[in-house]
C-alpha cells in the first residue's frame, strides 16, 4: 500500500536569501502521525509550502496516495485539511459566515462536524474571527481542517498559543482523525512534548537538510545518547554516529547503537526535546 | 467561485452599504443644489465610490493571511483571479444601481433630472472604474498591498487624466470633421462609448495580466 504523502529529494531556493530546501524527503504512512521538528527557520514551513504549492520547488517529487501531486487538480485539495502557524481565515466574518463560505468551496464540507467542532471546542458562532484569541483561532484553523473529510492535514504549529487543557483536546482530536488506518497527518511543533505525545514517526530538520528520520519508538528504546571523552568518541563505529555536541571536556554523541558504549556512559531518561537539541546544535 | 465571492462580500458588506447609502445621497444632493458640474460629476461618483471596497477585500485578504489559505482550498489560482474581477463588476453595477436609483428620485422630488446626454455621462463612469480596476490589480500584485492606497489613487487619477485626454483627442477629431458627419452622428454617444469601450478592453487586458502574474506568486 503506497504512503499517504511520499516527498521526494524537494530542492526550494529563494532568491533574496541563502537559504534552502536541500534534498528534503519524507514519508507519512497511512494511519501515522510525522512529527516534523526543527529550530525557526530551520525549513519546516517551506516543505509544508512545497507540498502544498503555496511555495513553487525547483525540483523534486511530491505524491499524494501514490500519485505525483498536481496543485493545480482541485480534487486532490479536497483531501488536504490545512492549519497554518497563525490564522489565516477572513478576519471579519463571524464563524457561521466562514461556514457558508467554507460550504460553497469545498464539495464534502460537512457543517454537522463543523459545528461540532466549533461547540466541542467552545467557540463562539457569532463573533468576528478577529476577534478570537490566538488559542480559539487555532481550534477555529483545526475545526476547518476537520470538516472537509480531509484524509491528510498539514499542521503548522498548530498546538502554538492552546493552554494544557486546548492542547490535550486538540491531541486526542488528532489521534481519533488517525485511529482507522485510512488518514494520515504531517506535524510540526516547537512544542516537542506535544509530538512526543502522539507521533508514530519524527523528521528532524536543520538548515534544510533533513537530519534524521526515524519512528519514536527506534528513536526511544534503541538510539541512545552517551557523554563520551574525545578518545572513547574516536572509538565509535563512525556509522552510528547521528549527532554529536562538545559539553565542557566531554563530547554527547547520538548514536544508532546501544551496544557501542557502556551503561555507565548513558544519559538516561533523555527526552525528545533534548534529542532535538542534541540535532539541533550538534554536529555529525 | 460563489464562495470566493460570498468571502469578499462578507469581508466588506459594511463598507459597500455605508457607500451606497453616501453615494445616493450625495447624488441627490448635487442634482438639489443643481450646479451643472455638480450633476455631471454625480453620475461618476457612485461608480467610482462603489468599487473601491474592492480594493480594500485584497488587504484585508493579505492583513488575515486568507491569501495564503486560500492556495490550499481545492480551488484554482484563476479562480481566485476571476472571483475578484466578478466582485469589482458586480460593485460596479451596484455603482450604476444607486446612480439611476438615486436620478429616479430626484425625477420625483425636484423634476426632470435625468436626461440621455447624463446617461451617455454614466458610461465614462463605468470605463474610468473599468480603468481604475485594470491598473489596481495588477499593480496590487506586483508591489504589494501596503501600497494599494497610492495605488487606487493613481490608478483613479489615470482613469480621470485618460479620460480628459481622450476629451481633447475627441474634440480634435470633431474639428476635423465635416458639418454633415457631425450632424449625422450622435457626438457625445459615439465618445462616452468608446470610452467605455477602452476601458472594457483595457479591463479584459488586466485581467490576464493579473493572472500571469498571480501564477507566479508564492505565499
Amino acid at each position: 500500500m503506497p504512503a499517504i504523502l511520499e516527498v521526494n529529494g524537494l530542492n526550494k531556493s529563494y532568491k533574496d536569501s541563502s537559504f534552502s530546501l536541500d534534498d528534503v524527503s519524507l514519508t507519512i504512512p497511512y494511519g501515522s502521525i510525522v512529527g516534523f521538528i526543527g529550530e525557526n527557520g530551520a525549513g519546516k514551513s517551506t516543505t509544508m509550502g512545497s507540498i502544498l504549492g503555496t511555495l513553487r520547488v525547483d525540483s523534486g517529487s511530491v505524491q499524494l496516495f501514490g500519485r505525483d501531486v498536481d496543485h493545480k487538480n482541485k480534487t486532490e485539495k479536497e483531501d488536504i485539511g490545512v492549519v497554518f502557524d497563525d490564522l489565516k481565515l477572513p478576519k471579519r466574518l463571524t464563524v457561521k459566515k466562514l461556514n457558508r463560505v467554507l460550504n460553497h468551496v469545498y464539495k464534502n464540507w460537512s457543517e454537522e462536524t463543523f459545528f461540532y467542532y466549533v461547540d466541542f471546542f467552545q467557540l463562539s458562532k457569532g463573533k468576528a474571527v478577529g476577534h478570537f484569541s490566538r488559542g480559539m483561532s487555532m481550534k477555529l484553523s483545526v475545526a476547518v481542517a476537520l470538516s472537509h473529510q480531509a484524509k491528510l492535514l498539514i499542521l503548522d504549529e498548530a498546538t502554538a498559543g492552546l493552554d494544557p487543557t486546548g492542547r490535550v483536546e486538540l491531541l486526542e482530536v488528532l489521534q481519533t482523525f488517525v485511529q482507522d488506518q485510512d488518514r494520515g497527518i504531517l506535524m510540526s511543533s516547537h512544542i516537542t512534548s506535544d509530538i512526543e505525545k502522539i507521533a508514530d514517526q519524527l523528521v528532524f530538520i536543520k538548515g534544510g537538510k533533513i537530519r534524521l528520520s526515524v519512528s519514536k519508538q527506534e528513536l526511544l528504546n534503541e538510539y541512545v545518547v552517551a557523554r563520551l571523552s574525545k578518545e572513547e568518541v574516536q572509538q565509535l563505529t563512525k556509522t552510528t554516529i547521528i549527532a554529536k555536541k562538545a559539553d565542557g571536556d566531554h563530547i554527547e554523541v547520538l548514536l544508532t547503537n546501544r551496544s557501542e558504549v557502556s551503561e555507565g556512559q548513558l544519559i538516561q531518561n533523555r527526552s525528545i526535546d533534548d534529542i532535538s537539541l542534541l540535532l539541533m546544535r550538534g554536529d555529525v | 467561485m460563489i464562495g470566493l465571492l460570498l468571502n469578499q462580500y462578507y469581508s466588506v458588506s459594511k463598507t459597500i452599504l455605508s457607500y451606497a447609502v453616501a453615494a445616493f445621497v450625495l447624488v441627490l444632493v448635487a442634482i438639489g443644489i443643481g450646479n451643472e458640474l455638480l450633476v455631471f460629476f454625480a453620475m461618476y461618483m457612485p461608480i467610482i465610490f462603489l468599487v473601491s471596497p474592492a480594493f480594500e477585500v485584497l488587504k484585508h485578504e493579505s492583513q488575515s493571511g486568507w491569501n495564503k489559505f486560500v492556495l490550499t482550498l481545492p480551488v484554482h489560482r484563476g479562480n481566485i483571479v476571476q472571483s475578484q474581477y466578478v466582485f469589482f463588476l458586480f460593485l460596479t453595477s451596484i455603482g450604476i444601481v444607486i446612480t439611476v436609483m438615486a436620478f429616479v428620485v430626484a425625477e420625483w422630488v425636484f423634476g426632470s433630472a435625468m436626461n440621455q446626454e447624463l446617461m451617455y455621462t454614466m458610461m465614462t463612469g463605468i470605463g474610468i472604474a473599468f480603468i481604475m480596476g485594470g491598473i489596481s490589480y495588477p499593480a496590487t500584485y506586483v508591489f504589494g498591498t501596503e501600497k494599494s492606497d497610492t495605488i487606487v489613487l493613481v490608478a483613479t487619477l489615470s482613469g480621470v487624466g485618460l479620460f480628459l485626454l481622450a476629451q481633447q483627442g475627441f474634440a480634435r477629431l470633431i474639428e476635423q470633421m465635416t458639418v454633415e458627419t457631425i450632424a449625422s452622428m450622435n457626438a457625445s454617444l459615439v465618445f462616452n462609448g468608446s470610452f467605455l469601450l477602452i476601458g472594457l478592453v483595457f479591463f479584459v487586458i488586466s485581467y490576464f495580466v493579473t493572472l500571469g502574474i498571480y501564477n507566479r506568486k508564492e505565499y
